[in-house]
């Protein structure tokens, strides 16, 4: 990354905040099964050691509940002693479902009796998991498309402009459903799959422009002078240089695959049952409206949602103005004057102001 | 006769039951709802969930349809007696009476002479023969009125004599009386030019001879009767029925709570059970729970290789503990039934009780029949094949959406994966009528007592019948036929629990329950009586404020 861009990120609280609270949300999605489990972190049972049994799926522990454990067993919980995937024994269960908060599942349960909160924090597994995946995919796409179409021109860029134009103009959520509808069955696999391919159209257009200016800068010119393969020279100079835009897509497509998963698994095209999934634990509470029990279930991974996305919009926001000075508005006039001087060169001036700058 | 898909949806959550009235807990309508001088006048304005595809019944077979048409608008030459629960006897409507040949193959009836349509056309035997011969066009999408009149071989007017109709079958069907005496009847003169009914007049502004006739429909939003005032026989109290369409139960109760219906059909159970006492409503209206010929099941499709033992179904059946499920899922609400009729008909056997929560037996039965877990990853396998199955279900129902969880939880625990898959209504029904299912779940429903098990268990019903599960077995087709030829009650009805008992050891479906019907009637609706063939409306009227 360029020199200041941290600083001009960091200028802004808002940014630390968003970037603080995805962290901790990725936090909760990699360590979900040390904070929720219906296994034990450590077990000894019977003479043996088991280790991460929340994780590792022992043969020997199937059908394995607490009640086993014998006078000389032990074993180190973690703090939530319920899965996110755990139907207790419908004949133990006391009233009926969705079940309100209570000391054995503070923020209650489903429909079909499962722990809120195990569900809601294996939910931010999910969510960061498609965001991330989905972003990643779609940007390596647009990426690769776009740098090809703004540096190549020709043929290439028509097939390329025109492939992104026709996806653009489908309504988005109608062309992921129409996509999963297709499919035999939906899995988050198809679920993120889905979402890149249709959303890789945003990042490329960007990409394209990018390319195309980066294309005409008298470095690439000279790249070219010295003999450069167009491979090189693509691979080198204009890559690299085209890459700001597409980390700002990044991070605003890491929200918006979000949205669009929670968005599909509501309407029951996403993540399959039984996934822990912040759209399907909506989805099951949507139905039962009525009950007040099952107002926190759409409450809640609502919740959930608005707050991931508002992180990584935040962040990309932030991202975008840290990369393009000019957005910083005129709270120095010195920025100010070098950005409108160098706009028709370049969006993102290079702060040092000297010739190229391979991105590090 | 025929079968209606529903959505299988229910919801949750039980309530405080209050101080015991026992009328309100059962949902049984009080004796003061039948007393009183009735008042003519008024308008009773009912809730319906689902916008009926159209107002046609020759072509359409949704619930609603025979609602709102069935005795109201459309009548037939005789009808299910309402009053006399269960047996629902014909009463004379059009016809005055009737005769049946010694041998069961000749009809004969004697048509009213003062009954005029709608448009004030003069009813006579021509109407009949019409209706008939629509049904018979192979043009028109009756199907499922067509199946009744398989064997139906003539159907005339006496000579000289437009008001005697004589109908002649090839052999005795217990159907085939009941099933054209209950026919609704349509006028000739309008079917001559309604081609294959679909872009006629009538497919959605229907003619007919009953006690109310069609007034508008508004899409989307009201269908509206007002009172034929020429009726042959006691004329309607209601000046007007309203049919407002509100789909969201959520908004419909809403409406509800401000007085907005007279009638409201179908509540969610927690409604029924919770929100009409919690919202103060025990004094405005009055809670129907009514169990109509209905139950829900459990399908293995018999062509994929796990399920074609019926160990293994049975299996599947003990895997689940439908108890529970009841309690939990369905408040309790529902009945647990092991037949497929009427759950109150003499054609069930009682004795049959559902299978008991049992993994161990179900475990057994699935190393009976061969599948264990040989290659040991956890999951139980057959000549290569793991048990790993796709459940199929309508993305809508809100009572799967719990089941099917713990379904795949229970299976789970036996060393069988299930992977759930949602669709959409409509590619729902069309997976399942092409059996591109290896399990799914649906609810049978019918709007009479008499019934005839071929079109869902006969062979021959695989191929455009509702056999969707392959269900083949020569011993039941057999019952089947026979039962068909046997006019006798008492001994179809043997033949049929025999065919229950058959179905129960094969266990093609899991049975599960019989739903409710949820209704709720303001306390100012007089003379309502819920039943099979569902609220006699004509008899209704409203008390004065």
């Amino acid at each position: 990354m360029r020199p200041g861009v941290w600083k001009r990120f960091a200028a802004r609280r808002r940014n630390l905040i968003g970037l603080g609270l995805s962290l901790l949300l990725a936090l909760l999605a990699l360590f979900a099964d040390f904070i929720a489990s219906d296994r034990p972190i450590i077990l000894r049972q019977a003479g043996t050691l088991y280790l991460f049994p929340n994780l590792v799926e022992y043969r020997a522990l199937r059908g394995f509940s607490a009640r086993d454990l014998g006078r000389a067993d032990w074993a180190l919980w973690p703090p939530l002693r319920h899965g996110p995937y755990t139907i207790p024994p419908l004949a133990t269960l006391e009233g009926p479902l969705p079940q309100p908060p209570s000391a054995d599942h503070p923020l209650g349960t489903d429909n079909a009796g499962r722990d809120t909160l195990a569900r809601l924090l294996h939910g931010t597994r999910t969510s960061l998991g498609v965001g991330c995946a989905a972003a990643a995919a779609q940007v390596v796409i647009g990426l690769a498309l776009g740098v090809l179409a703004g540096y190549l021109g020709g043929l290439v860029d028509v097939a390329v402009t025109r492939a992104a134009e026709v996806l653009l103009s489908f309504p988005l959520l109608l062309l992921l459903l129409a996509a999963q509808g297709i499919l035999e069955r939906t899995t988050l696999m198809s679920t993120m799959a889905v979402i890149a391919l249709t959303r890789w159209a945003d990042t490329s257009r960007l990409v394209r422009a990018e390319a195309m200016r980066v294309r005409e800068m008298p470095y690439v010119e000279a790249s070219r002078a010295l003999g450069s393969s167009r491979l090189r020279t693509l691979l080198v100079h204009v890559l690299p240089n085209s890459l700001s835009p597409a980390l700002v897509a990044a991070t605003f497509g890491v929200g918006s695959a979000i949205l669009l998963e929670s968005a599909l698994s509501f309407l029951g095209f996403g993540a399959p049952e039984p996934t822990a999934s912040w759209g399907l634990l909506m989805a099951h509470g949507f139905q039962d409206v009525l009950d007040p029990n099952a107002r926190l279930l759409v409450l809640l991974p609502g919740l959930a949602i608005f707050l991931a996305v508002s992180a990584f919009n935040v962040i990309g926001e932030g991202l975008r103005d840290a990369l393009d000075p000019r957005y910083q508005g005129a709270v120095d006039p010195s920025v100010f004057i070098t950005s409108a001087q160098n706009r028709a060169l370049s969006p993102i001036p290079k702060p040092d102001g000297c010739g190229p700058t391979p991105a590090a | 006769m025929f079968l209606c898909l529903q959505i299988a949806t229910a919801a949750l959550l039980a309530g405080t039951t209050a101080e015991a009235d026992p009328d309100w807990q059962e949902g049984r309508l009080p004796a003061a709802v039948y007393a009183g001088v009735p008042r003519i006048g008024g308008t009773l304005v009912v809730r319906l969930d689902q916008e009926p595809p159209s107002l046609d019944k020759l072509t359409d077979s949704a619930l609603a349809i025979d609602w709102m048409l069935e005795r109201k608008v459309l009548e037939s030459m005789a009808e299910p007696d309402a009053s006399k629960h269960p047996e629902y006897p014909l009463k004379p409507a059009l016809a005055t009476s009737w005769t049946i040949s010694p041998d069961q193959l000749t009809f004969t009836f004697r048509l009213r002479r003062d009954v005029v349509w709608h448009d004030g056309k003069p009813f006579s035997g021509k109407d009949v023969l019409a209706t008939v011969r629509k049904i018979l066009d192979p043009s028109v999408r009756a199907m499922h009125l067509r199946n009744n009149f398989v064997d139906l071989e003539d159907i005339s007017t006496a000579p000289g004599d437009d008001f005697t109709v004589v109908a002649r079958y090839r052999k005795p069907y217990f159907l085939a009386f009941r099933a054209l005496a209950t026919l609704s009847i349509y006028p000739a003169h309008l079917l001559e030019t309604a081609g294959d009914m679909l872009h006629s007049a009538i497919h959605r502004a229907p003619v007919g001879t009953g006690p109310f006739r069609f007034d508008a429909w508004k899409t989307g939003e009201r269908i509206t009767f007002v009172r034929n005032d020429r009726y042959w026989g006691r004329r309607a109290y209601l000046d007007r029925i309203v049919y407002r369409i509100v789909a969201d139960p959520a908004v419909g109760f809403q409406l509800l709570k401000q007085g907005e219906f007279d009638l409201y059909l179908q509540l969610q159970p927690q409604q029924w059970v919770r929100d009409l006492d919690a919202a103060g409503l025990r004094k405005a209206v009055r809670r129907i729970k009514f169990y109509s010929p209905n139950y829900n099941w459990i399908g293995w499709n018999e062509q994929r290789p796990w399920f074609s033992d019926p160990r293994v179904r049975q299996a599947m059946n003990h895997a689940i503990d439908t108890e529970a499920v009841r309690k939990s899922f369905l408040l309790g609400l529902d009945r647990p039934t092991t037949c497929h009729f009427y759950l109150d008909s003499s054609a069930c056997d009682r004795s049959l009780a559902p299978r008991s929560y049992d993994p161990a037996r179900a475990a057994q039965l699935l190393d009976e029949a061969g599948w264990r877990d040989h290659d040991g990853d956890g999951v139980r396998d057959k000549d290569g094949v793991p048990f790993r199955f796709t459940f199929l279900m309508n993305a809508d129902s809100v009572f799967l959406d719990k089941l099917t969880p713990y379904l795949q939880q229970e299976l789970h625990k036996l060393g069988v994966e299930m992977e759930i898959r949602k669709v959409d209504w409509a590619h729902f029904v069309q997976l399942v009528e092409e059996h591109q299912f290896d399990a799914t779940s649906l609810r049978w429903g019918n709007t009479d007592v008499v019934q005839d098990p071929y079109e869902i268990w006969h062979s021959s019903q695989i191929k455009d019948g509702s056999n969707y599960v392959l269900f083949k077995d020569p011993r039941a087709d057999q019952l089947i036929e026979q039962a068909r030829a046997v006019l006798d009650d008492a001994r179809r009805n043997e033949l049929y629990r025999k065919l229950g008992r058959l179905l129960y050891d094969e266990a093609p479906y899991t049975f599960l329950y019989s739903r409710p019907s949820l209704d709720a009637v303001s306390s100012r609706v007089r003379g309502i009586r819920p039943s099979v063939v569902w609220y006699d409306l004509q008899d209704v009227w409203l008390a004065p404020p």
